[in-house]
């Protein structure tokens, strides 16, 4: 298995225990190093880079269900997420053009 | 007195049905809502003295570090929903829900003789939508005792379209062949096409969702166990659902489904459907003429 398991880890006990949800607010970067997150990953997490965490491998309803324990609200995560994934699409197309977003409704 | 399966229906669990169902365009909203009033309907003709459903869940109660393919309930109740916050969530009364622990240890202890090997659910076990939604759609006053089935569609790899295809026919072989339940309703709940933390969310691939129905309303539910994984997610990661529905055709023994209702739902991120069977009528027997409820009435304001 190739997953993120220490990341998945975290966003599993985010949404399950309400302890680990305070102390990400309180000491994000100490509490996510515990769970032995790589800079990569809680750099992505303090920046809310949802596209880049899934581009990790974690699971995308483990990423959704953990944001909404960070206090991202639904309409927010997919917000981003179309904003990312757009910008992740110029980039790989030089900056020429951007992905179509593909959120048909945010409501 | 012979037990059998009495009655079989698949249906969509989105959790936008019971918890934010105002947010929808509201023809398919009550096009939807009228599907699963119908299906109750069938319910109490229909009589049940237990229900065996076959669902996914969503990282509530199970995770990577121990995540089962297949599992099965044998709890006397069960929590429904999970937590006091899905309870807002999805717009639903937190309860306890009753099992059925003789029917559930039938099923196990079956399955366990027929090579499957499911993880065993003795207690602890709280609904999210998979479950809840549809429990409360259908319970009308009145709580059918549920044996619940999961199957992994959350997290690859997954079991096989094949594999839970077969399982459905040996839920049907140890229904037929316990006692501890006369009058058994099998229900699957998932998809359609559906993408969940993902860009794709609130596309609807009603092609896919069109696919699936046809072959169910053909009573050739087959036709999909050749689809693969990759297929399946470009229809969305909550298509792998379907896998529950084939489930429950594998119950069904064949017989054609009725589609109650389908409505491409971008608010609720889910091509919405609710269908049903008649197991007694086989293979041979319905078409699909005049099933599509929702689909053929027309005159969308």
């Amino acid at each position: 298995m190739t997953e993120p398991f220490d990341l998945e880890r975290l966003l599993w006990d985010l949404r399950h225990d309400p302890r680990v949800v305070a102390a990400v607010q309180r000491e994000p970067v100490e509490t996510m190093g515990a769970y032995g997150l790589s800079h990569e990953e809680i750099d992505a997490l303090l920046a809310r880079d949802f596209g880049r965490l899934l581009s990790f491998g974690v699971a995308p309803m483990l990423l959704y269900f953990g944001a909404l324990e960070m206090g991202v609200s639904r309409d927010e995560y997919y917000t981003a997420l179309a904003a990312q994934t757009r910008a992740e699409g110029a980039e790989r197309a030089g900056g020429e053009q951007g992905l179509e977003p593909r959120v048909a409704d945010r409501a | 007195m012979t037990s059998s399966v009495v009655g079989v229906a698949c249906m969509s669990h989105s959790p936008g049905i019971t918890g934010f169902p105002e947010r929808a365009d509201p023809w398919a909203a009550k096009a939807v809502l009228a599907g699963f009033d119908q299906l109750a309907d069938v319910v109490d003709e229909v009589d049940p003295d237990a229900f065996v459903m076959v669902s996914t869940e969503h990282f509530t109660n199970f995770f990577v570090a121990n995540l089962p393919s297949f599992a099965v309930g044998t709890a006397a109740a069960y929590d429904l929903p999970a937590s006091d916050a899905f309870a807002s969530f999805l717009g639903i009364e937190r309860r306890r829900y009753p099992g059925h622990p003789a029917l559930g240890e039938a099923v196990y202890r079956g399955l366990l003789s027929q090579e499957f090997d499911p993880a065993l659910v003795a207690g602890g076990y709280g609904f999210d939508e998979a479950f809840a939604v549809p429990l409360t759609l259908l319970a009308r006053g009145r709580d059918v005792p549920v044996v619940p089935i999961v199957v992994n569609a959350v997290h690859a790899p997954y079991p096989s379209l094949a594999r839970c295809h077969r399982l459905g026919a040996a839920i049907r072989r140890i229904v037929e062949a316990q006692g501890a339940a006369q009058r058994v309703m099998v229900l699957g709940t998932g998809g359609l096409s559906h993408w969940v933390g993902l860009p794709g969310a609130g596309t609807i691939d009603t092609e896919f969702d069109r696919r699936v129905l046809d072959a169910f309303e053909a009573g050739r539910a087959e036709r999909l166990l050749s689809l693969s994984d990759a297929e399946l997610e470009a229809s969305g990661n909550g298509a792998h659902e379907v896998r529950a529905w084939l489930v429950a055709a594998g119950a069904a023994g064949g017989a054609a489904f009725r589609t109650l209702a389908y409505e491409p739902v971008p608010a609720w991120l889910t091509g919405t459907a609710v269908a049903v069977a008649d197991p007694a009528n086989g293979a041979a027997s319905g078409t699909a003429s005049g099933t599509r409820t929702s689909i053929q009435a027309g005159g969308r304001p």
